[in-house]
């Protein structure tokens, strides 16, 4: 297997978009393949991640449609779909795909249109995301099985109520800073402690928002990057595992398995340690996800992960800041372009190129992706060069 | 009350089927107390598409062991709390519901 490398990375902001999830997709692809320098009859081979196009606005295999729209030639256009992970689980095939020297260039974007749905619809398409068997069809929606997860977690590890808002507060101070974030203003601890209840304990401030948008990054041998980009940022380690999504299933609600599985492959792939890492993006689906996963990933002990937002290790300024775009609390979460935008925001910051928000020296940087409530993880540890 | 475990994937069921509905295996009959403790919980204020607010979701670890994602009746004003004692109460549309006792 041979290395691989970013030499182009593009976004649409994220938002309330009058853009059709086929258009929003296409920008973002023109947009990468614009910072690539090149013209899109080079890519040979192009992976979307798009969680439900049929359900939300009633358009599947939208692969081959956002490609030609993009200008893309009559190359292999896959879609993948694993829910919140969809993205993650497109750059990895498009890694494969080059780091095994089937195709020199590869295209990845993630795109999803959530915003046309009504809410109480729109939460009924995402508990498809988890097992409707056991799940959805008892009333479950994602915030609630996030409620079950988060009332475990303060009952098992005396994680606090304020701990978890915390993330919402340092998120959205974060989102601020990025100019195509969907939310770009601060939210204060007592809004988020007093927000209406959606699935007790969490509030309103404690979900991700229902955004529309598409994210888009061009890949390449590590070889040839340097001939396409100055800055080229190279994929150290590119890792996915999976779990059952039902919370019943589970012996430890408080832990995704998953996570933890993906994110050891990774640092077994990159050959580095949790201190080696300079800032992460984390899938927080809701503020207590952020917490979770810093525990799964390594970079606390389990039941320490609320200390991070709370004594402001992983703000901007902290030791290894979390979520610099705004996470998926401020910047927004289309579903099935999250993955991707998580890569897109690190690949400026390993460019030095994140203005307000850059990460002073940032070199090695990790992405962490979930679907559902944890049947599938992807991580990805990306590498500044030169 | 009986319950249905699944020997392949280790599920529970409450209703009767002859093939586990996630993975194909074979059912066993099980008799059962119907008593448990509650796991976790969540009082639910924006729910489903169709469904009316607010409701409590109970994850319900049985005496016999194994968990179920239950509804805690609608009419059951007492405050549940992890490791609180709950007992089934039956079948509803939105599946199993359970009572804090």
């Amino acid at each position: 297997m041979r290395g691989v490398s970013i030499i182009g990375a593009g976004i649409t902001p994220f938002g309330v978009r009058e853009e059709s999830l086929v258009a929003l997709g296409a920008i973002a692809c023109k947009d990468a393949l614009g910072d690539a320098g090149l013209t899109p009859e080079r890519i040979e081979a192009f992976f979307l991640g798009n969680f439900a196009g049929q359900a939300f606005v009633g358009q599947n295999h939208i692969a081959p449609m956002v490609a030609h729209a993009a200008g893309l030639g009559a190359i292999p256009c896959t879609r993948l779909e694993g829910a919140c992970a969809s993205g993650g689980l497109a750059m990895r095939q498009g890694v494969l795909a080059v780091a095994s020297g089937q195709v020199d260039f590869a295209l990845i974007a993630g795109v999803e249109k959530m915003t046309s749905a009504e809410t109480d619809e729109t939460a009924s398409i995402l508990a498809a995301a988890g097992d409707v068997a056991v799940e959805a069809s008892v009333g479950s929606t994602f915030p609630a099985l996030f409620g079950l997860i988060a009332r475990r977690h303060m009952y098992e590890h005396g994680t606090t109520r304020e701990e978890i808002a915390h993330v919402a507060v340092k998120n959205h101070a974060h989102g601020k800073l990025n100019p195509n974030a969907h939310m770009q203003k601060d939210v204060t601890l007592p809004q988020v402690m007093d927000a209406k209840p959606v699935a007790e304990p969490l509030g309103l401030f404690d979900c991700s928002l229902i955004s529309d948008g598409a994210a888009a990054v061009v890949l390449c041998p590590t070889q040839m990057a340097s001939a396409h980009h100055e800055k080229p940022v190279e994929v150290l380690a590119s890792a996915q595992a999976s779990d059952s999504p039902a919370l019943s299933d589970k012996r430890d609600i408080t832990s995704f398995y998953a996570t933890q599985k993906a994110g050891e492959e990774a640092f077994s792939q990159a050959g580095l340690s949790r201190e080696d890492v300079d800032l992460a993006e984390i899938h927080d689906c809701f503020t207590v996800a952020e917490i979770i996963a810093l525990e799964d990933l390594g970079f606390f002990a389990k039941g320490e992960g609320g200390r991070g937002a709370l004594e402001g290790m992983t703000k901007l300024g902290g030791a290894m800041p979390v979520n610099t775009s705004g996470g998926l609390k401020a910047k927004g979460h289309p579903v099935g372009a999250t993955g991707v935008a998580q890569i897109h925001e690190l690949t400026l910051q390993l460019r030095g190129e994140a203005r307000a928000r850059q990460v002073p020296g940032a070199e090695v940087a990790l992405a962490h992706n979930l679907g559902g409530s944890g049947a599938t993880c992807a991580v990805h540890i990306l590498g500044a060069t030169g | 009350m009986e319950t249905f475990f699944c020997a392949g994937c280790g599920r529970i069921y409450l209703e009767k089927s002859e093939r586990c509905g996630h993975c194909g295996g074979e059912m066993e009959q099980r008799p059962a107390s119907g008593r448990g403790i509650v796991y976790s919980f969540s009082s639910v204020h924006m729910g489903a598409q169709g469904m009316p607010t607010p409701y409590f979701l109970v994850l319900v670890e049985l005496e016999e062991g194994g968990r179920i994602l239950a509804r805690l009746a609608d009419d059951d004003e007492s405050q549940p709390s992890i490791g609180g004692k709950v007992v089934f109460s039956g079948l509803s549309d939105t599946g199993p519901v359970f009572r804090m006792f």
